[in-house]
């Protein structure tokens, strides 16, 4: 994956450890890499695309204020997204936002005003897979919602992900498969083929 | 790309690995999603918001690892454990001992810092092992501060400090003797504060004023004209000596005659 910036994701060790030394263009370089995924990864918590934003807006400052705890630069992605879901979380827990079992999406009316006011295609298509993937997210508790948003939103291995949400790493997997299945389930239930999903 | 890098889930049934699929382009095609994008200038926003804080705070910018800080701590709380056991062992460490009082049980008495001293009925001890031999007349009340620092705060105290051999002070509330190696008297009597110097020098401050007193030489506090030198040691430092320790006298009062 590239930036627009030609930072990528094979360059993040490099980049994590010219961050970790204080190099701003660094930070500009981990913003510009990771901020769409942490906005819709935390989107996903939240269930707002503006909440998520400024969220992750302090996820960088903080990641940046904090830069020397990082005692691994290996795990620098999964340190950032372990900073976004847990301020995600304690976001949601004070504006009484838990989804749990009653997730609605927040931005539905943003996104279909967005949606018309492009014709960019692209846009189109990314708006909707957004919302169904977010609707599907909406029917899974917490822990699996936070699982599958990493394993789709992020880069990173069981491991990392394990590590982010502080469970067993044979736990990743089996979680998952039932995510999945429970999605599935909630596809058909609505009558949603492959050829809705993907258009 | 994700796709590519993502780990695959072991026996996963065909109908979901292939959801699992699907999801992963749609993660993708979300992540291009106009509701997902970023301002224009986010990034560029954020280094400066970095820049602004570390400019308030440099300290906040590279804080030290956790385990630092406890490692820092116990570190600390050893340094003090020991600087308070050192401290406690240097206060019970003798300075000095008694070497002659009037009544024989008190000879040998250890001295330890901020004992106080009193003249009796005649004193003689010895400081620093050694380094200082000092008397004190009936009237004496002398403070031992450290080994090299006392306090005279009434009557009079003869010192003979070794040649050479360091810092040595009396403190009077006129103002402080300071030794440089020598032997000397110092008499409290009105409020003033009297020197008087057999052996080599010392240097006075008395309200202020700093003056240096050699051998044959006296010098008084709050007084313009001193008092004449006396060649013969004062009656009671005569009277502190005895046939056992005029070797003594003998360094206070080099040109003393043996008693007989």
């Amino acid at each position: 994956m590239r930036n627009g910036n030609g930072t990528g994701v094979g360059a993040l060790p490099q980049l994590a450890l010219r961050f970790q030394d204080g190099d701003l263009e660094a930070l500009h370089g981990v913003v510009e890499l990771y901020g769409v995924r942490l906005k819709a990864f935390c989107r996903v918590i939240t269930g707002s695309a503006e909440i998520a934003e400024e969220i992750v807006q302090e996820v960088f400052l903080t990641a940046w204020e904090h830069r020397a705890t990082l005692r691994n630069p290996a795990k620098f992605e999964a340190w950032l997204f372990t900073l976004a879901r847990n301020r995600s979380i304690r976001v949601s827990q004070k504006a009484s936002h838990t989804r749990e079992s009653s997730w609605e999406p927040a931005d539905i009316e943003s996104l279909e005003v967005t949606a018309d006011a492009t014709d960019a295609r692209s846009n189109i298509l990314g708006e909707q897979s957004a919302t169904l993937i977010e609707e599907a997210l909406g029917t899974l508790d917490s822990k699996k919602r936070d699982l599958v948003s990493l394993r789709y939103f992020s880069e990173l291995s069981f491991a990392e992900i394990a590590e982010v949400l502080d469970m067993p790493i044979g736990s990743v997997g089996t979680l998952t498969m039932r995510a999945l299945a429970k999605m599935k389930s909630h596809f058909e239930k609505n009558g949603l083929t492959k050829e809705d999903l993907l258009p | 790309m994700m796709h590519e890098t993502r780990e695959k889930i072991r026996e996963l049934p065909p109908e979901l690995e292939a959801l699992d699929d699907d999801l992963g382009r749609m993660a993708r095609e979300a992540l291009h999603a106009e509701s997902n994008a970023l301002p224009s200038g986010f990034a560029d926003g954020i280094v400066a918001e970095a820049a602004r804080r570390q400019l308030a705070t440099p300290a906040a910018t590279s804080p030290a690892a956790p385990w630092l800080y406890k490692l820092a701590a116990t570190f600390a709380g050893i340094a003090i454990l020991g600087t308070a056991m050192m401290l406690w062992m240097s206060a019970m460490q003798p300075v000095g001992v008694v070497t002659h009082t009037a009544s024989a049980s008190g000879e040998g008495t250890r001295i330890l810092r901020g004992d106080t001293l009193h003249g009796g009925s005649g004193l003689t001890a010895q400081l620093d092992s050694g380094r200082v031999h000092l008397m004190l007349d009936h009237d004496a009340v002398l403070k031992i501060n450290a080994n090299d620092e006392v306090t005279l705060s009434e009557g009079s105290a003869w010192f003979h400090v070794r040649s050479n051999s360091g810092h040595f002070a009396v403190m009077t509330p006129q103002g402080e003797v300071t030794v440089i190696g020598t032997s000397f008297g110092v008499e409290l009597v009105d409020a003033i504060t009297r020197v008087q110097v057999t052996r080599g020098k010392v240097r006075t401050i008395f309200n202020g004023s700093e003056s240096t007193v050699s051998a044959g030489e006296t010098i008084a506090s709050g007084s313009a004209a001193n008092p004449s030198p006396s060649s013969r040691p004062p009656d009671w430092v005569t009277n502190l000596v005895n046939e056992e320790t005029q070797d003594r006298l003998q360094l206070f009062f080099p040109s003393a005659a043996p008693v007989e």
